[in-house]
């Protein structure tokens, strides 16, 4: 199941929720979260929701283990089959076509490529329960010893499908022990409506652009439209993920979970380098502490350091090639940065602005296309290598009917949002009415989302890729 | 003390309204969800959509392989957004929010994807006809509620034809009818342009398509040519004429299209130049403003054409007894909800059928029975207006006349063709209008068996550019029907 969905909003949720405050009791609120959460995983998945229960099951009894033999040989071998074991789920159910794939490339074998249906979510719920085994491990965190809340804290909806990556340690208190409350539902609410905007009224609209000028054949498009295209998708892909982030955390906020922040205005990054403190934080933030660090950091062979992380990053975010150039992409930018060009960008304001911009963009191209032939298509249509002509009036309608729309979309790529509520928070007068105003405000991204979301009979989250 | 006092009134005051205001906040969020979740489940719900041309999405049966499978889960969120209380309303709700996005100089406005020559590669002309699958071009992959099917059976055009829909499938043999989604009928629509309250489909065209299509039709000629004169007849859409200068690049030439196609047919098939006659006259109400089809008037022209073509005589537009329905908003509409053509609604002419005559019809999938009829449907209405001529997509017409001239036609069509076949049938003793996507049995068949003369191939321009239609063409001479096929017996005078 997705959020953006008229099942979810107007039956699931609205149900889960009538269940889980009918009463204080904190276990049987717990044991609604999982109920619910079991049904939204296996609502898509009905039978690799046996995976998940499997990973949370086996990092349970990791942890445990590594408890009882810190110290000794037995807490590094739970370490390692808990690597082992959800790295192999990965491998198995994510890569392994990729991998024979390539091999019979190789060596001009004919192996059976297996064909698994990625399980959803595969790619974030074993991050975390490895995160929480590898905490466990350097004792960053107890190990939870009540199965319930371990499996309540893998398997949460909201956040289960599509991130963030809430490493245990970070949400470890609130999962013992949490105190709903008024302040949080309420701000939860407006953060789950102002994510689902973000996902129906902007990355769909913008995906639905992005896919009618990038398909097809490329080379018969103008420059602008490709460009166009291109952008549409960088500000799909933008709205789209941090607007489930959005909606994952206000649903966390509204049953006393605090999640941390996904997202912080990526596009005005002055530096690939910052752009990557920006953009799916909690990813980044795996990489660093579990893959970067571990490797040596900065300490010892940094750049190879570098190079794994992003070759990894990239990996990640799919079984292709493009993905991995996507990710080297970034490394190599980095690298770059590293060496000499971080000292510039920070001194030259607007150009750096527009650097970002252009790299973050022409990284998008990577990651859109997996077929390397449209790729390079794109590219050369981009730079007018194809003289494909540089405008057509088909795209000057489109820019004229969507004019507003697409002022505002990217208006909101701008911390916009945070500007208001700091003036709010400054200026005593205007809080009332802005919390009064903040209730037709709510009532109206119900309303004309509702209105989107209804006869689109098909709305595929674009992270269910990965 | 006293100012304390007063201070910790107001704070608590200050307090109160927060926790009231953030209370009221949540609440009539919660209360907008419940009240419309509610309603969801108590309000009767539709099952056909008028609007859309299409059943909609009732709740799936359950079983465990489908529920294994995903298909469950997926059947039930369908279901429940295609009856979502008050969707129509939601429906039109989103079409102001979709033209609030920006502005719409002179009402132009662009819906789904502008046409680049799509050049997809299709099997080579000779290829098996089994291979349409892979073929098959995305037919829209425009958004949502983009897909028209051209199924017109409705209740309020033929109870019956609507009611036998459920039992079909079956007996219907092997080859195309049977893996028709709904979504794959359409033809490769490049996407819809507005001006003034006018709706045109875009052309986008394609060469190996056009290819495929000409070879599909010299098949014909190979197959009947002695014997039998084979026709073909393409028929340019509203955007060919109707676009202003300014945005005429934004199609691609159907003319250019025509002639390829004409260019590869063999000798043994007469190419009907029903492009002439149309550009002539485009000044005239040809083609709907908010409909993909052609009036009844522009139908009469191609007529016209083909009557000359087959050397037979034709009526003058003049000598019909017409009728008129009003306040048509067609496919176009329905496919953007564009509020400017809802502005600009069509009217439907259209003309007695001239001579004495028996009509039959048959259900889909079932070519066993067939029952009395009639070539026009004065009652249709509203967005289905355009089903006055002949009631639709049958998959199988019979018209019988009192005419004495020894000739038997079949027309094979999709929708475009059934308002000249209205024309046409007056000129023949027996016309055959044959649904290329939903007729069952054998072509050769019904040519064997009922003494035709005359094939007419008769298709739009984006039609004979579309795999899928083509695929369907082929199939008609290869395919079989599993059971006896039932040709009326019945003769007019008697």
């Amino acid at each position: 199941m997705v959020f953006a969905n008229l099942f979810f909003l107007y039956l699931f949720l609205p149900v889960n929720l009538i269940l889980y405050f009918s009463t204080k009791n904190r276990t049987f609120r717990n044991a609604v979260l999982i109920m619910f959460s079991l049904l939204f995983y296996s609502w898509g998945e009905p039978v690799w929701v046996t995976l998940l229960i499997f990973s949370a099951t086996i990092d349970y009894f990791h942890g445990l283990i590594i408890e009882k033999n810190r110290g000794k040989i037995g807490a590094k071998l739970a370490l390692i089959s808990s690597l082992v074991l959800n790295l192999g789920l990965l491998g198995i159910f994510k890569y392994s076509g990729f991998f024979v794939e390539n091999f019979n490339f190789l060596t001009g074998l004919d192996i059976p490529v297996p064909a698994f249906s990625l399980p959803i979510g595969i790619s974030f719920y074993t991050f975390q329960t490895l995160s929480y085994t590898i905490d466990v491990y350097k004792g960053n965190v107890e190990p939870q010893h009540n199965y319930m809340k371990f499996f309540m804290y893998v398997s949460l909806y909201s956040q289960l499908v599509a991130g963030p990556i809430v490493r245990y340690a970070d949400v470890a208190i609130e999962v013992n022990d949490r105190q709903e409350n008024l302040e949080d539902i309420w701000s939860g609410t407006s953060r789950f409506l102002v994510g689902l905007t973000k996902k129906v009224f902007i990355a769909n609209v913008a995906g639905g652009f992005a896919e009618n000028y990038l398909t097809g054949d490329l080379t018969a498009q103008s420059t602008a439209a490709v460009w166009f295209g291109v952008l549409m998708f960088s500000i799909q892909i933008y709205y789209d993920f941090s607007g489930y982030s959005d909606m994952a955390i206000g649903l966390g906020k509204i049953f006393g979970f605090h999640f941390l922040e996904n997202f912080n205005y990526p596009y005005i990054s002055r530096s690939a380098t910052e752009f990557w403190r920006r953009w799916h934080m909690s990813l980044g933030g795996f990489f660093r502490d579990y893959v970067y660090i571990p490797l040596g950091g900065n300490r010892k062979h940094q750049y190879l350091n570098l190079f794994i992380v992003w070759f990894l990053t990239g990996f990640w975010h799919g079984a292709s090639w493009n993905f991995i150039f996507w990710g080297l992409w970034f490394g190599a930018l980095i690298i770059i940065e590293k060496l000499f060009l971080l000292k510039w960008l920070k001194k030259i304001p607007v150009l750096s602005n527009i650097y970002l911009l252009f790299v973050a963009v022409l990284g998008w191209v990577m990651f859109y296309f997996e077929d390397m032939g449209k790729m390079m298509d794109c590219f050369a249509v981009m730079f007018g290598a194809k003289g494909t002509g540089f405008w057509d009036v088909a795209l000057e309608i489109t820019l004229l009917n969507n004019v507003f729309w697409i002022i505002a979309a990217v208006a909101f790529c701008m911390p916009i949002v945070p500007t208001v509520k700091k003036f709010i928070a400054e200026h005593e007068k205007v809080q009332m009415p802005a919390k009064i105003l903040q209730i037709p405000a709510n009532a109206v991204m119900l309303i004309v989302n509702t209105a989107l979301l209804v006869g689109m009979s098909y709305n595929p989250f674009l992270y269910y890729k990965f | 003390m006293k100012i304390d006092k007063s201070a910790y009134g107001e704070n608590y005051n200050k307090e109160r309204n927060d926790k009231i205001v953030k209370i009221a906040s949540v609440a009539v969020c919660l209360l907008l969800i419940f009240v419309i979740g509610i309603l969801a489940w108590a309000l009767p719900q539709p099952t056909y959509s008028e609007y859309e041309k299409r059943d909609l999405n009732q709740m799936p049966e359950f079983s465990i392989e489908s529920l294994f499978k995903g298909e469950y889960t997926l059947g039930v969120e369908l279901a429940y957004a295609d009856t979502f209380t008050f969707r129509e309303g939601f429906v039109k709700l989103q079409a102001i929010i979709e033209e609030m996005r920006g502005i719409r100089l002179e009402g132009a406005a662009i819906y789904g994807p502008v046409p680049g020559t799509t050049e997809d590669d299709i099997p080579s002309s000779s290829g098996s006809s089994s291979s349409e699958a892979e073929s098959l071009p995305s037919v829209d992959s425009s958004s949502d509620t983009q897909s028209q099917p051209e199924d017109i059976t409705s209740s309020d055009v033929s109870s019956e034809s609507s009611s036998s829909e459920e039992q079909t499938s079956s007996e219907v043999s092997s080859e195309p009818a049977a893996e028709e989604e709904d979504e794959e009928v359409g033809e490769t629509v490049a996407g819809i342009f507005v001006y003034k309250g006018i709706g045109f489909e875009l052309f986008g065209g394609s060469k190996s398509a056009a290819e495929y299509y000409a070879s599909v039709v010299n098949k014909y000629g190979d197959t009947f040519g002695g014997s039998v004169n084979v026709y073909n007849m393409v028929i340019p859409k509203h955007a060919e004429f109707g676009l202003p200068r300014k945005y005429q690049s934004l199609s691609n030439s159907e003319k250019d299209s025509i002639d390829y196609i004409y260019s590869m047919i063999d000798s043994d098939v007469t190419t009907v130049d029903a492009y002439s006659v149309l550009k002539e006259h485009s000044d005239e109400y040809i083609y709907f403003n908010t409909d993909h089809h052609w009036t009844g008037l522009g139908a009469y022209y191609a007529y016209t054409a083909f009557m000359e073509a087959a050397g037979l005589s034709y009526y003058d537009y003049d000598y019909y007894t017409k009728h008129t329905i009003e306040n048509f908003r067609g496919t176009l509409y329905a496919g953007t909800n564009d509020q400017k053509m809802y502005d600009n609604p069509d009217s439907v002419e259209w003309c007695e059928f001239p001579v004495a005559n028996r009509t039959f019809q048959y259900n889909k999938g079932n070519m066993a029975s067939y029952f009395e009829s009639s070539v026009m449907h004065g009652y249709a209405k509203g967005v289905n207006a355009y089903g006055v001529f002949l009631g639709g997509d049958f998959p199988l017409t019979v018209i019988k006349t009192n005419v004495n001239n020894g000739r038997k036609l079949v027309i094979i069509k999709e929708s475009y063709g059934n308002a000249p076949a209205t024309f046409i049938a007056a000129g023949f003793e027996e016309t055959y209008v044959v649904d290329e996507r939903y007729f069952s049995g054998s072509l050769v068949d019904l040519v064997n068996s009922c003494g035709i003369t005359d094939i007419l191939i008769i298709n739009n321009c984006a039609a004979a550019n579309t795999k899928f239609h083509i695929s369907n063409i082929e199939s008609l001479l290869t395919q079989t029907y599993s059971g006896a096929v039932a040709y009326p017996t019945e003769s007019v005078n008697g």
